[in-house]
């Protein structure tokens, strides 16, 4: 567990949402469209009718969420890329099912949390070398030797959670994605996320702090 | 005021209770060190967590997904032409039933002959030599009658 020095640090956290918020350091800024409704539909028609550019503007916007939730769920960088792929690929190959019932958001997500679902009905069957990997070489911000062990730990009880709790919390704390944001990637209402995101950090510190 | 439950204490690190809620926790960790220390154990696990490095998309990642797409109008195209073929292949079928009745018996008579004429018991082979040999048979005389016509 963190020292003194990351307790001191502490009540920042504790009382200001904009410091959670400021660790979104690797997210692309948001560019607000004119329209986004009617210029994400024109996006999803044009890639419907085999425009890859249509696509690509596509996979780009939603690239980074679809890759948080494959990451929460694999605890794999490498794995959660090739997951987050297959998910655009399978998109690619389906976008003729999609019709515009529900946000082409909720079509795409439903997609990935399918395949965050298999992939983790077929990673059952096998030794959980890569997630092993993952939590050895967790890479931390800071070249903090300290840091590296405490995120390790707190990976290695991460990873008994449930995949729904585990995704909430790897969602928040580690990809810095909004309640909202979370939400909308797990399909569930705001006060699920937040009683998702107490059990997961109540669990993880318990079995932290017994170790 | 009552322990703040875990729900409450980690949508305090995230800034989600209103400000009145939030001013009443703070007042109850001030007083209550069950509920500071529950609390603390709540930051360290988000802090701890903050350290780590999130997985980035990056553009070399969209563009694996975009040189990965095969065209949709080529796989459409592709399930077309199956469609098309597997119903000309029935149409055909049932337009020359007999002929193929026709060719089904001519090939069981020239098994039939061919074994009596070899010392052989008519087996599978025989019968798939036959048949084909029935079939350019059938195929000769179908072609015939055309190409005199010209």
């Amino acid at each position: 567990m963190p020292g003194p020095a990351t307790l001191r640090a502490t009540p920042m956290l504790a009382t200001s949402s904009p410091t959670l918020g400021q660790m979104r350091v690797n997210r692309p800024p948001h560019r607000a469209p004119r329209n986004p409704v009617l210029d994400e539909s024109a996006t999803v028609l044009a890639a419907q009718a085999g425009d890859q550019t249509a696509f690509a503007a596509l996979v780009d916007r939603y690239g980074p969420p679809i890759l948080s939730l494959c990451y929460a769920s694999t605890l794999d960088r490498g794995e959660a890329e090739d997951l987050a792929q297959d998910v655009f690929t399978s998109a690619w190959r389906g976008l003729a099912r999609f019709r515009g019932q529900s946000a082409f958001s909720t079509w795409l997500f439903a997609l990935a949390r399918n395949a965050c679902v298999d992939r983790a009905r077929r990673a059952a069957a096998r030794p959980r070398l890569a997630n092993a990997a993952e939590i050895e070489h967790a890479p931390a911000r800071a070249e903090d030797d300290h840091a590296r062990r405490t995120a390790r730990a707190l990976l290695v009880a991460a990873a008994e959670l449930s995949a729904p709790l585990r995704q909430a919390l790897l969602l928040r704390d580690v990809q810095g994605l909004s309640y909202d944001e979370i939400a909308e990637l797990q399909d569930v209402p705001i006060g699920t996320v937040r009683s998702r995101l107490a059990s997961a950090r109540a669990t993880v510190a318990e079995e932290v702090g017994e170790r | 005021m009552s322990h703040l439950d875990a729900e409450q204490l980690s949508a305090l690190i995230d800034g989600q209770l209103s400000l009145t809620h939030r001013h009443a926790a703070l007042a109850h960790l001030e007083e209550c060190h069950a509920c500071a220390a529950r609390h603390e154990a709540l930051i360290e696990v988000a802090a701890g967590l903050r350290a780590i490095k999130p997985a980035a998309w990056t553009p070399a990642l969209s563009a694996a997904v975009i040189d990965g797409l095969d065209t949709p109008v080529q796989a459409d195209r592709s399930v077309l032409i199956s469609i098309v073929v597997a119903l000309i292949g029935f149409g055909v079928v049932l337009w020359q039933l007999p002929t193929l009745r026709a060719i089904a018996a001519g090939a069981e008579t020239l098994a039939t002959v061919v074994a009596t004429l070899l010392p052989m018991t008519p087996g599978p082979g025989i019968m798939a030599l036959s048949s084909v040999l029935a079939l350019l048979i059938a195929c000769v005389l179908l072609v015939r009658p055309r190409a005199s016509r010209r």
